[in-house]
C-alpha cells in the first residue's frame, strides 16, 4: 500500500553489475516537501540508484513508486523528476540560455512558456547576466549552477541531485545550498546524494546511509548521530595527570569514563577524553576540579559525534576511504 | 518527430561551432580532392597519367624532331632542355624527374639502321648499331620509368619505320603504290601507344574522366569517416553526462539516436555536395551519368557509415580507444577497398578479400554505373550488400547500446 504523503517509495531495489551487487535490497521513501540525503562513499551505489530512479537503468528486482504510481519510464512519469547529474551535463559549445532551452524543450516546453521558464531559472541560479556566453567560458561554479538549472526547467516535483557540489569553490557551494533550500521551501522534494557528510547534515531532513549497495541506516540527522554515542570533552593538560587525579575527575557526577593518553604537543602534555552523559553541564565542575587538583589546563573542546562517526560505527570504515 | 528535430538542431549547432571538427569534416576532404585533382587533371585518355619529359637534343636533325613530335602525339608533354653539364647528376638529385638525351648522330644512325637492315636482311640487322637514346629517370620516380621507356621507344620506332619506308620505296620502285598506300594509312592511324579497349566501352557516349575514376573513391572514403564523428559524439555525450540527462527526460532513446544520426547524415550530405562540386570543377567528374543510382550509393554509404559509427561507440569506452580504432580501421578499409589506391595494384587474393568492406561494394556499384555505364539493375547486388552492411551495423549496435 503506497503512502500518499510520500512522493517516492523504493522497495527492495536490486541491481547487479556482472557478479557484483551494485544495489542490494534498497528500501526507502521520500516524503513530499522533504530533502532526503543519500550518504555514502564513492562506489556505495548512489548513482546506480539514481539511474534506476530516472529509468536509465533497469532494476534487477524491486519496485519504484512515484507520486503513488508504479514508475514505468513513461514520458509523464519522467516529467515528475528532474536530475542534476554528477558530471557537468551541459554543452560547452552552447550558451547558458541555449543549454536551458534545449533541455527544456526535451520536456515539451516551447514558445512563450519556454522563454519565460528559461529567464526564471537563469535568474534563480544567478546566471542571467552571463546567459549568452558559451558555457565553456563559465567558471566551475557557474557550470554547476547551470547543471542544476537544467534539471529545474520543466518544474519537476522531485529533484535528484547527484553530488552537486563536487569540485567547486565555497561561494558557489553556498549559492547551490541557498538555491536548494529556497526550492525546498517552495515545495520541491529533493533527493540529495553526497559523500560530504557536512552537506547532508546541513541540508537534509532525513538521511539514508549507503555502503556496498545496501542502506545501513535511515533516519533524521539527530537520531542517527545519537546512535554514535554522546559528545566527548577533550582536555589538553600541561603535564601528565596521576592516577589519583584521574580518579578524582572520574568521581564527578555525569562522567561515564575517562581515557588518558600522552601527547608530545606541547612536549610533556597529556590528553584526556572525558565521556559524559551531558557534556555541556559538566564543563564548569570539570574546570574547577582540574584547577583544585593543580593541573594546568591548556585547552578544552567538546567533540560531538558526526555522521562520519555514525558511518564509522556502522561500517567500521571512514566515509572517505 | 519534434524531439528528433530538437536533438538534430542541437547537434548541428554543436558541429558547426567546433572549428577543429569542421576542419576534419570539410577541410581535409577538400585538400585531398584538390591534391587528387592536380594529380589527375585532364579530360581522359593518357591525360589521366600526366607524363612529361625534358628533352635535350644534341642532334637537331629532322629525325630527332620527328621523334619528339611522335612523343607528343602519344600524350607526353615535352619540355625542351638546353644541353648542360652534369645532367645525369641533376636527375639523380631530383632536380629533374626525367630527361631524354638525343645524342648527336641520332638521325644518321636512323638512316644507317634503315638502310643496313634492308640491304643485309632482317636476320642480320643486329650486326649494325641501332639508334640510341638515353633516358635518365629520377631514382625516386622509378614507377614512371617503364611507361616512359616504352613510350619513347615507340616514338623512336615510329621515326625509324618511316625512314625504312622511304628506303623501301627507293629500293623497290615497283611496289611504290602499295607502300605509298600503307604509308598514308599509317599516318592516319593513331600513334604507337596503348589504347583503351573500346570494345568494352562501346555503349558509352561520354568517356570517363579522371574525376569519374578517382573522385567516387575519395567521396566514399570520406563518407565512411563519418563513423568517427558518430562514435565520438556518443562517447562524448556519455562522458559528459548529457546522454544520461537526455535519457532521463521523456525523450526516447530511439528519438535521441535518430536525431543525432540525422544531424551527422546532414553533415555527410553537405560533405558529399562539396566533394562532388570539387570533382566537377577540378577533375571533370560527370554528374549526369546515372545520377539517381549514384545518389543512392552515396546515401547508402552514409547509412552504413552512421551504423558503423554507432557500433564502434558500443565497442570502445574512451575517446582515445575510439579514435585509435576508427582511424586504423577506416584507413585500412580505404586502402584495401580501392578508395585511395586502385585495387588492381593489390594481389588477387586481397582483391577478393577486400569485399569484406562496405567500401568495396560501394565502389563496385560506382564502377558498374559510372564507368561501365551499365543499367541500374546490374548495380542492384552491390547496393543491396551495402544496405545489408548498414542494417547489420545498426542491429548489432542497438543490441549493444548502453548508457553506462
Amino acid at each position: 500500500m503506497v503512502n500518499p504523503s510520500n512522493i517516492l517509495e523504493v522497495n527492495d531495489l536490486c541491481k547487479n553489475y556482472k557478479e557484483r551487487k551494485a544495489v542490494d535490497n534498497l528500501t526507502f521513501h521520500i516524503k513530499r516537501g522533504e530533502i532526503f540525503g543519500l550518504l555514502g562513499p564513492n562506489g556505495a551505489g548512489k548513482t546506480t540508484t539514481l539511474s534506476m530512479l530516472v529509468g536509465i537503468l533497469k532494476p534487477l528486482s524491486g519496485t519504484i513508486y512515484l507520486e503513488g504510481e508504479r514508475f514505468n519510464g513513461s514520458p509523464q512519469s519522467r516529467s515528475i523528476l528532474g536530475i542534476a547529474p554528477q558530471e557537468l551535463a551541459i554543452y560547452p559549445k552552447l550558451t547558458g540560455r541555449e543549454n536551458l532551452r534545449f533541455f527544456g524543450s526535451l520536456y515539451r516546453l516551447s514558445g512563450a512558456e519556454l522563454d519565460r521558464r528559461t529567464e526564471e531559472i537563469l535568474s534563480l541560479v544567478g546566471l542571467s547576466d552571463r546567459a549568452d556566453n558559451l558555457t565553456e567560458e563559465y567558471s566551475g561554479g557557474m557550470k554547476r549552477r547551470l547543471n542544476l538549472a537544467a534539471g529545474l526547467m520543466h518544474n519537476p516535483k522531485l529533484l535528484l541531485l547527484d553530488e552537486p557540489t563536487v569540485g567547486i569553490d565555497p561561494q558557489s557551494r553556498n549559492h547551490i545550498f541557498e538555491g536548494v533550500r529556497r526550492l525546498n521551501k517552495e515545495g520541491l522534494s529533493i533527493l540529495y546524494t553526497s559523500h560530504y557528510m557536512e552537506e547532508v547534515e546541513a541540508l537534509c531532513h532525513r538521511v539514508g546511509i549507503m555502503d556496498g549497495g545496501r542502506l545501513v541506516a535511515c533516519d533524521t540527522v539527530p537520531n542517527l548521530i545519537s546512535t554514535a554515542g554522546n559528545a566527548v570533552v577533550v582536555v589538553t593538560l600541561g603535564e601528565e595527570a596521576s592516577d589519583a587525579q584521574i580518579q578524582e575527575l572520574r568521581s564527578l557526577p555525569g562522567v561515564v569514563d575517562i581515557e588518558c593518553m600522552r601527547t608530545d604537543e606541547p612536549i610533556g602534555s597529556s590528553l584526556l577524553r572525558v565521556h559524559a552523559l551531558e557534556p555541556d553541564r559538566l564543563l564548569s565542575s570539570l574546570v574547577s576540579r582540574l584547577n583544585s587538583s593543580g593541573l594546568s589546563l591548556l585547552s578544552l573542546t567538546v567533540q560531538r559525534p558526526t555522521l562520519e562517526d555514525v558511518f564509522l560505527s556502522l561500517t567500521g570504515k571512514s566515509l572517505r576511504d | 518527430m519534434r524531439s528528433i528535430g530538437i536533438v538534430m538542431r542541437k547537434d548541428l549547432k554543436l558541429i558547426f561551432r567546433d572549428r577543429t571538427a569542421l576542419i576534419f569534416l570539410f577541410g581535409l576532404p577538400v585538400i585531398f580532392a584538390l591534391l587528387f585533382g592536380m594529380i589527375y587533371r585532364g579530360k581522359g585518355g593518357t591525360g589521366a597519367l600526366h607524363l612529361s619529359v625534358q628533352v635535350t637534343d644534341y642532334d637537331r636533325s629532322a629525325e630527332s624532331r620527328t621523334t619528339v613530335q611522335n612523343m607528343q602525339k602519344a600524350g607526353i608533354t615535352v619540355h625542351s632542355l638546353a644541353p648542360q653539364p652534369g645532367i645525369a647528376k641533376k636527375v639523380q638529385h631530383g632536380n629533374f624527374h626525367d630527361v631524354l638525351i638525343i645524342p648527336a648522330g641520332y638521325g644518321a644512325s636512323i638512316h644507317a639502321w634503315a638502310h643496313n637492315t634492308l640491304s643485309s636482311g632482317a636476320s642480320s640487322s643486329n650486326a649494325f648499331s641501332k639508334p640510341a637514346l638515353t633516358l635518365l629517370v629520377d631514382p625516386a620516380q622509378t614507377q614512371l620509368e617503364g611507361i616512359l621507356t616504352a613510350m619513347v621507344n615507340g616514338a623512336a620506332m615510329r621515326t625509324a619505320s618511316t625512314e625504312k619506308v622511304r628506303y623501301l620505296v627507293k629500293a623497290f620502285p615497283a611496289s611504290r603504290s602499295l607502300i605509298s598506300a600503307l604509308t598514308q594509312q599509317g599516318k592516319k592511324t593513331a600513334p604507337f601507344v596503348l589504347n583503351v579497349n573500346d570494345k568494352a566501352t562501346g555503349t558509352r557516349s561520354v568517356k570517363p574522366t579522371p574525376g569519374d575514376e578517382q573522385m567516387p573513391g575519395l567521396i566514399i572514403y570520406f563518407l565512411f569517416f563519418m563513423a568517427n564523428s558518430v562514435a565520438l559524439t556518443l562517447i562524448e555525450e556519455r562522458k559528459e553526462g548529457t546522454l544520461r540527462r537526455m535519457l532521463s527526460s521523456p525523450l526516447s532513446s530511439s528519438s535521441l539516436l535518430t536525431g543525432k544520426l540525422l544531424a551527422r547524415a546532414t553533415v555527410g550530405i553537405l560533405q558529399l555536395s562539396l566533394l562532388i562540386l570539387l570533382g566537377v570543377f577540378t577533375m571533370h567528374m560527370h554528374i549526369t551519368v546515372a545520377p539517381f543510382g549514384m545518389a543512392l550509393i552515396y546515401l547508402l554509404c552514409i547509412y552504413a557509415a552512421t551504423g558503423m559509427g554507432l557500433l564502434i561507440a558500443t565497442l570502445g569506452r574512451t575517446q582515445e580507444q575510439i579514435q585509435g580504432m576508427v582511424t586504423m580501421l577506416l584507413l585500412v578499409m580505404g586502402l584495401f577497398s580501392g578508395c585511395l589506391l586502385p585495387r588492381v595494384l593489390l594481389p588477387k587474393f586481397m582483391r577478393q578479400v577486400s569485399y569484406i568492406t562496405p567500401h568495396a561494394w560501394a565502389l563496385k556499384a560506382v564502377d558498374d554505373l559510372l564507368l561501365r555505364r551499365l543499367n541500374f539493375t546490374s548495380a542492384l547486388i552491390p547496393l543491396c550488400v551495402l544496405f545489408l552492411f548498414g542494417t547489420v551495423f545498426y542491429v548489432l549496435a542497438l543490441a549493444r547500446f548502453r548508457v553506462d
